[in-house]
């Protein structure tokens, strides 16, 4: 589509864009950095730290009146730690694959931060600049424009993920050589050795969750309001409150059928808890797609009905 | 009859219960410049909005070389070329990234055309600066280069010549008539500022209070009256007897029609020392406050 190759060059034109993509980078290289350097240091004797881990948290259970997810915390960890004895698993420093998912959780966290301000300042900067004028007299229907931008966001994001990913894929080759991690978990009481890809790509597109929320909710708003502040903050204020006001409501059944319940997709992912008891991923992909739909149906109803007064 | 490009039929628009535009109706012609007169808070802004698609009228509708706006939105609006107020263009790319762009939303426009146009407005120097380096007058003729690029049938142009020197406004008029000339395209103009439109355009629509007041052709000569003075002023009035004067200044104005003013001439020679004969043409500007009496924003009818 070449409406997707105006937005494309429209954005890249702007030095903010560039500013976003060297930032990305940097978040991955100086991290790295750090933790080449503070990597040095560890011991080469894991099986004392692990009989100790082992004592300390034995005695721990014994002592203290734990309630049942601490406990089992403790538990599983005991576990995986005999486990390591057992089948003489080395426990891992940092691998080129445990680099590669911390990267990933900053860069989706930054990346949402970016994403939000492109979504939100994409269609409203064309108001404030008065450029929507020429934009909408020319012979391309409106939700045409529309969806380029939203196609140009997206694209941009994952453009922002790759760059993130094949970066710190690079630079974890680089320091850590391409030895992988065996990363352990307790499954159902079972120890189980996991697939490091299979988790790595499952936080991944879990991560698409806030990704592809955050940015329809960015663009209503900058579309609606055509203010690009409102919208980045209202955004970026509903995704760093969101776990807050979820706990405070959890209490209520409704607090379910809210799409910021499930933003985080992350949380029914492998391992992890999800905050409302009862939530499965199935039920958080519903929401958040019916929610979506809605966010792009009032977007585009607004922005096709609009008188052009800018 | 020539054919019209554009026909508005019976536009409306209602904005918070306030009718802006009442039932306006206009033709436009090919090779035609129409001037769009009106004081400030007319509607003319409103309805240039209508005419291209920026706003959707509440009755009525806007066919564009056969095609309604509302219904063919795509088709009609191809055959339009706009700038709406001052041009605004992406500041932070080039003037050619700029032409690049809108080239890219027509059908059909190749690099050569947007090299032409270029050309045409005379850019050709700094088409690849960055807009935000460009005076309001680059701006412009970027504006209408833009507007160019699909050889639209139809031009719309909504306060062109703001913030233009006035060599910059002569040299967009001529370029206006240059292409209502030869391309034979339909170009409506509007402006509040009066010798500019007498200048420019072939006829003129006044607007006020969202209601189309009058049209006129410009140039039709409509000239009764002239200005005559002579000495001795007693034996001047004398030799007029017979002609409705007034008094003006040192002389008279003679209601006469053209045709007699040699034989008149003659007369007066003989006796009197004539210094000036001049016709009275009514400025644009008279007939225009004559109609709108006086410009004043009245109070929108509800």
């Amino acid at each position: 589509m070449k409406l997707v190759v105006n937005e494309w060059v429209k954005l890249w034109s702007k030095k903010s864009t560039w500013v976003m993509l060297i930032l990305m980078l940097l978040l991955v290289i100086v991290p790295a950095g750090v933790m080449k350097y503070y990597d040095e240091s560890s011991s080469d004797n894991w099986q004392q730290n692990s009989q100790q881990v082992i004592q300390d948290f034995e005695k721990i259970i014994e002592e203290d009146d734990l309630d049942e997810s601490t406990g089992s915390y403790y538990y599983e960890t005991i576990m995986i730690e005999n486990y390591r004895l057992e089948h003489n698993i080395a426990p891992n420093g940092t691998t080129m694959d445990t680099f590669m998912r911390n990267m990933l959780e900053v860069a989706s966290m930054v990346i949402t931060i970016f994403i939000v301000t492109v979504a939100a300042g994409i269609v409203s900067s064309e108001y404030s600049t008065g450029t929507i004028k020429m934009l909408l007299t020319r012979p391309v229907a409106r939700w045409k424009i529309l969806l380029s931008k939203l196609v140009t966001t997206i694209i941009f994001g994952l453009t922002l993920y790759l760059a993130a990913i094949i970066l710190s894929a690079i630079l974890g080759a680089i320091f850590w050589g391409t030895a992988m991690s065996t990363p352990l978990e307790v499954i159902e009481g079972q120890v189980v050795q996991i697939d490091v890809w299979s988790s790595y790509f499952e936080m991944f597109f879990l991560s698409f969750g806030s990704f592809f929320m955050s940015i329809f909710f960015a663009f209503l708003i900058g579309t609606i309001f055509r203010s690009s502040s409102l919208a980045i903050g209202l955004t970026l204020f509903i995704s760093f409150m969101s776990n807050m006001v979820v706990l405070l409501l959890s209490r209520y059944e409704f607090i379910k059928y809210v799409w910021i319940t499930h933003v985080n997709l992350n949380q029914y992912g492998t391992g992890y808890t999800p905050m409302i008891p009862g939530t499965t991923l199935t039920l958080g992909l519903t929401v958040n797609f019916v929610y979506a739909i809605i966010f792009l149906v009032i977007t585009f109803i607004v922005f096709n009905k609009r008188d052009v007064t800018a | 009859m020539v054919q019209p490009i554009v026909q508005v039929k019976n536009l409306s628009k209602t904005i918070n219960n306030k009718r802006i535009i009442k039932d306006l109706s206009i033709d436009f012609f090919p090779g035609q410049i129409t001037g769009f007169l009106g004081p400030n808070g007319a509607g003319k802004t409103t309805t240039i909005r209508m005419m291209t698609g920026l706003m959707h009228p509440t009755a009525g509708e806007v066919i564009i070389d056969g095609k309604s706006l509302a219904k063919n939105y795509e088709a009609a609006i191809t055959q339009v070329g706009v700038i709406v107020e001052n041009p605004e263009m992406y500041k932070f790319m080039s003037g050619y990234k700029n032409l690049q762009h809108f080239a890219r939303m027509h059908e059909g426009v190749t690099k050569g055309r947007i090299d032409e146009v270029i050309r045409q407005v005379g850019l050709e120097k700094r088409i690849h600066e960055k807009v935000g380096t460009y005076s309001l007058g680059m701006r412009q003729r970027l504006g209408l280069a833009q507007a160019l690029l699909h050889r639209p049938k139809f031009l719309i142009l909504d306060e062109p010549t703001n913030g233009l020197d006035p060599a910059g406004i002569r040299e967009f008029r001529m370029h206006l008539r240059h292409i209502a000339q030869t391309e034979g395209v339909s170009i409506v103009v509007s402006s509040h500022l009066l010798s500019e439109i007498e200048l420019m355009c072939d006829r003129v629509a006044i607007i006020q209070n969202g209601e189309l007041i009058d049209i006129k052709e410009i140039n039709a000569s409509e000239s009764s009256t002239y200005y005559i003075e002579a000495e001795p002023k007693e034996k001047l009035m004398q030799l007029l007897d017979g002609y409705t004067i007034s008094a003006n200044e040192n002389g008279f104005n003679v209601e006469i029609p053209k045709q007699q003013i040699p034989a008149l001439l003659k007369k007066l020679a003989s006796e009197v020392e004539v210094y000036a004969v001049q016709p009275n043409n009514k400025t644009l500007e008279d007939q225009f406050l004559e109609m709108t009496g006086g410009g004043a924003i009245d109070e929108i009818s509800r």
